[in-house]
């Protein structure tokens, strides 16, 4: 087949020693960027633009993708280890991920993360490899009535995502839709809720609301209670996954990188949607519902493969049509744009040794990841034991700073403090977080989309009914709305 | 014990304030990295043509300069902080036409003046704005597509990205009021999902910046249909003014200083940005990136921001856009 | 006895706390409708502004309408937290952070985080001065250092260093 072909000759390019190394050097920044809550890739590999000039085209892009990698993988270690998400995609990483590491099993949860990781980008690079142009184009039928759909889908699952109180979980749903509603309404140029402050103009950021809904609420649950340091001192208990988290990891990595890479073909989705709705299948398809928040392993498995997946399957519309699925894409695409390289379908042709080295590279990269992580993984178990007294002004200093690097702006780390007040409120409350966080990501984006397709349609709600892809979505829509009536009336019938 | 303490304390203090970095010898300007804050995300248009201008000015002053993204409410919050910041001539600002001259018309609580708070320090290029439609568009020409438009009300639709304060947005109403068709107005976040949605042919066009739309042209994804200014690799486009709308906005990137900058480091920066403005390597990277390089003399670029101010003004007393 | 006093306070705090929640949401849904109705809801076919945000907050008052009648059936409270929780740590924990955001950029990186970690090491980890500013200084010139010079993410330099 051309494509294996292909694929041997970007591998000469990627081994090369040079390559190698700014692989490498890539992965590295990467991962270390990603494990600082918050220092997202997106400023890095802005800082580093200039350094990549002075370098070969393939090398710079090899080195920028390898950043943008590693910072997938890092971001779920600080989500294990303190509860804090680096970025929106590492949310739902912390449920079970950091319950686990309070029970003295971070050492598998971070292991299975990495190897789920490695699978999934795998997965997502023999995909992109084999089939990159023809997926390209499923990424262009998405119009807004398709996005709208899609979110409305994404909205409903929110029912699976409740495991206490449904009604609780609808509050914090309806809060979560309330909040993302603050700043301009570009529609109308009107600004809502912002009571004249130019900061809300655009909205109230995800990434400081997610560090503070979680790690900071965490870190003061923590300061406040004086239960905390006995749990951990006493039980370490093993740093790899054992092979009965392996059996039961199994389908959730495999679940989790097929919905991973596909929703990543759509741009805009973003990296915290896929894994909200992979942590709300696996949670239906489990045998063992209730234990999903406890520290469970799939609950870990799941998400970690779908981010990875997801960050690959962003790739595909970037290199193949030269469309950026989200902020980290667009970088990238400025900087092949620097070099004189077009991203797009003249890409593959005009430039063949930059996608298949970048695609080769990518394979090397997520090997080298793995390598990489998994001795760290003893190491960052032992940070766990770092007297909390020492540790919790390291963990709230990297928040702000972190925080404060996103926009240099001190306002963004304000509102990261103020929703970790929220936060730990909210948990003392017995609210759950999630049904917030999920509706506060999808709620703009499908109000967005819903009057775009009504403004597409002058007034006419038919358009989502005639669009076979809307169509599909809103029948999933229905149907998991409809799944606890039906199972009652299903019981019923057998009672 | 207590005295003990913040004696102490007072030391370390005073210790930390002392400490300089390695060049603190005060010396002719530049004493220190020089801030070009870019009021945008990392990126985008304005961010990209700035980072590799700066790459080439770090080298003609012989001393770093960082570029410091400083997002948010299209560009004033950044601009706001430059107009305020300290103004011996280590902290500038990139700017364009949205963040600094369409948001003082179309943006509340905007902190900053342009004509008063900033002075220009050098024009660094142009990014024409053009009118697409997808390949799969029957339009051939822009008379096609404004007499369809007369023809067939409430059929066309546009994308914008961003609200009234952008450029692209800003184009397209001049062009919707100045041809009377009726379109319907389909506002994204930004110009990735704009174009977007345009590529899938689910919005019938677009105007965006020369930058980003080269890649899809030349793929033929999209057709451009009219451009603000002629294209050397495009010459068959036609500008709107051939088509009877001058109108259209000239989009500019260029480098501003707040206003009480003294005149020395003034004149060190402008000489500076000249020359870097003239490296053959620049302007290649620059052109590699979608821009037309182009200079103006400050002044030249003062007139021609009056000017755009005037325009703005007339048009929207006119057709009372945004009100 | 006084542990029982103290530990019945303790109920009734947590115990009306939820309830106030409940009104809470209440009034903040009818508050934003009455916001969002201001913002212009348009009509179905062409949502203004406020539409969705009426719908939700409408939508929010409704929901914490049920839940405070559910929790009028229910008798018995759910087990509470039984431990009691250190609030003057929290609230003090909170007062440093918030003084650190606002005095980040005018007192410069260095400052503010040397003053801030010797606080929580000293009022919060209850150790000793010395502990609180060997540790103050040396996290506030480490993470300069990784931060500002290794990572190159722009550190405000503050007053002092201009």
């Amino acid at each position: 087949m051309e494509n294996i072909s292909n694929l041997i000759f970007g591998l000469n390019i990627a081994l090369q020693p040079a390559n190698l190394f700014f692989c490498f050097m890539g992965v590295l920044v990467g991962t270390l960027i990603g494990v600082l809550p918050g220092l997202g890739p997106n400023a890095t590999i802005a800082l580093l633009l200039p350094f990549t000039f002075k370098v070969p085209p393939v090398s710079a892009v090899i080195m920028l993708a390898g950043i943008y990698y590693g910072a997938a993988y890092g971001g779920s270690t600080t989500s294990i280890l303190v509860n804090i998400p680096g970025e929106a995609g590492s949310v739902i990483t912390c449920m079970d991920g950091h319950q686990m590491a309070l029970k003295g099993r971070a050492g598998p949860a971070l292991g299975i993360s990495a190897f789920g990781s490695f699978i999934a980008g795998t997965f997502g690079i023999v995909m992109l490899v084999f089939l990159a142009p023809r997926l390209a184009g499923m990424a262009l039928m998405f119009g807004p009535p398709e996005f709208c759909s899609l979110m409305a889908m994404s909205l409903c699952l929110v029912t699976f995502l409740a495991r206490g109180s449904m009604v609780k979980a609808l509050i914090m749903a309806t809060l979560g839709l309330l909040l993302g509603t603050v700043g301009m309404d570009l529609q109308t140029a009107k600004v809502r809720f912002s009571y004249g402050t130019p900061y809300l103009f655009d909205g109230i950021p995800l990434v400081p609301v997610v560090m503070g809904l979680f790690g900071i609420s965490e870190v003061l649950k923590n300061i406040g209670s004086e239960v905390r340091q006995s749990i951990l001192e006493s039980k370490i208990k093993g740093f790899l996954p054992t092979l009965q988290d392996w059996k039961d990891s199994a389908f959730p990595i495999i679940r989790g990188s097929l919905i991973g890479f596909f929703t990543g073909l759509i741009p805009g989705i973003g990296l915290a949607t896929p894994t909200f709705i992979v942590y709300g299948l696996e949670t239906r398809l489990s045998k063992h519902p209730e234990k999903f928040g406890t520290g469970i392993i799939e609950g870990v498995a799941a998400p970690e493969a779908c981010n990875n997946a997801t960050a690959s399957g962003l790739f595909i519309p970037l290199l193949s049509l030269g469309i950026p699925g989200s902020a980290a894409m667009a970088l990238f695409l400025g900087a092949l744009m620097i070099y004189g390289l077009e991203p797009g379908p003249l890409l593959i042709s005009n430039h063949p040794e930059v996608f298949w080295g970048v695609v080769a590279s990518m394979y090397v990269g997520n090997a080298m990841l793995l390598v990489l992580n998994i001795p760290l993984i003893p190491l960052w178990v032992k940070v766990l034991k770092i007297p909390y007294y020492l540790l919790f002004p390291l963990i709230l200093l990297f928040c702000c700073v972190g925080a404060y690097s996103l926009n240099n702006n001190s306002s963004d780390v304000v509102v990261m403090i103020t929703f970790g007040i929220v936060g730990y409120l909210l948990r003392k409350l017995k609210y759950e977080l999630p049904p917030l966080v999920l509706a506060f990501v999808l709620g703009p984006l499908f109000e967005m989309d819903l009057r775009r397709s009504l403004a597409l349609s002058r007034g006419s709600f038919s358009i989502f009914f005639v669009r076979p892809i809307s169509i599909f979505f809103i029948s999933i829509a229905i149907f998991v709305l409809a799944l606890p009536l039906i199972k009652k009336m299903l019981e019923k019938k057998s009672a | 014990m207590k005295t003990t303490t913040i004696s102490i304390l007072t030391l370390v203090f005073c210790f930390f304030s002392i400490l300089h970095p390695a060049d603190g010898v005060p010396q002719d300007f530049p004493s220190r990295t020089i801030e070009m804050v870019v009021p945008f995300k990392p990126g985008g248009t304005l961010d990209i043509g700035t980072r590799i201008v700066t790459d080439q000015l770090s080298r003609e002053l012989k001393s770093s300069v960082a570029v410091i993204n400083k997002p948010g409410a299209t560009g004033t919050i950044g601009s706001g902080w430059v107009a305020k910041a300290n103004a011996d001539g280590h902290i500038l600002l990139a700017g364009t036409v949205a963040s600094l001259v369409l948001s003082n018309f179309f943006l509340d609580n905007v902190p900053f003046d342009t004509q008063k708070d900033f002075v220009p320090i050098a024009y660094a290029a142009e990014s024409p704005s053009l009118l697409v439609v997808p390949s799969t568009s029957p339009y051939k020409t822009f008379k096609e597509l404004i007499a369809y438009g007369k023809a067939n009300p409430g059929k066309l639709s546009y994308a914008v990205a961003g609200g009234l304060g952008s450029t692209s947005s800003m184009n397209m109403e001049l062009i919707k009021r100045r041809t009377g068709i009726d379109l319907a107005r389909i506002v994204y976040q930004g110009g990735g999902p704009a174009r977007t949605a345009v590529i899938g042919g689910h919005v019938d066009m677009t105007s965006a910046g020369y930058a980003p739309l080269r890649a899809h042209i030349k793929s033929g994804k999209l057709r451009p249909l009219a451009t603000s200014k002629k294209i050397e690799a495009m010459p068959d486009v036609p500008t709107f003014a051939e088509e009877g709308y001058p109108e259209v906005l000239v989009v500019w990137i260029g480098f501003f200083a707040p206003a009480q900058i003294p005149s020395g480091p003034r004149k060190i920066l402008v000489e500076a940005l000249e020359r870097a403005l003239k490296d053959p390597g620049t302007i290649q990277k620059l052109k590699n990136a979608g821009y037309v390089p182009e200079t103006k003399t400050p002044e030249e670029f003062s007139e021609q921001i009056k000017q755009q101010y005037e325009m703005i003004s007339q048009i929207v007393k006119e057709t009372k856009i945004g009100k | 006895m006084k542990a029982f006093r103290q530990g019945l306070k303790n109920k009734i705090k947590n115990a009306n706390f939820g309830k106030a929640t409940l009104f809470f949401w209440l009034v903040t849904g009818i508050y934003l409708a009455e916001e969002s109705w201001r913002l212009d809801l348009g009509t179905l076919n062409q949502p203004g502004s406020g539409f969705f945000p009426f719908l939700a907050s409408m939508l929010l008052f409704f929901l914490s309408l049920i839940l405070l009648v559910q929790s009028g059936f229910e008798k018995k409270e759910k087990a509470q937290d039984k431990s009691r929780a250190n609030y003057r740590n929290i609230i003090f924990c909170l007062a440093c952070l918030y003084v650190y955001a606002w005095i980040f950029e005018w007192l410069g990186f260095v400052p503010s985080t040397f003053l801030f970690i010797i606080l929580l090491i000293k009022f919060i980890g209850k150790k000793s001065w010395i502990l609180a500013i060997l540790t103050g200084a040396l996290t506030a010139i480490l993470s300069y250092i990784f931060f500002g010079v290794w990572l190159q993410a722009a550190l405000p330099r503050g007053i002092f260093w201009r």
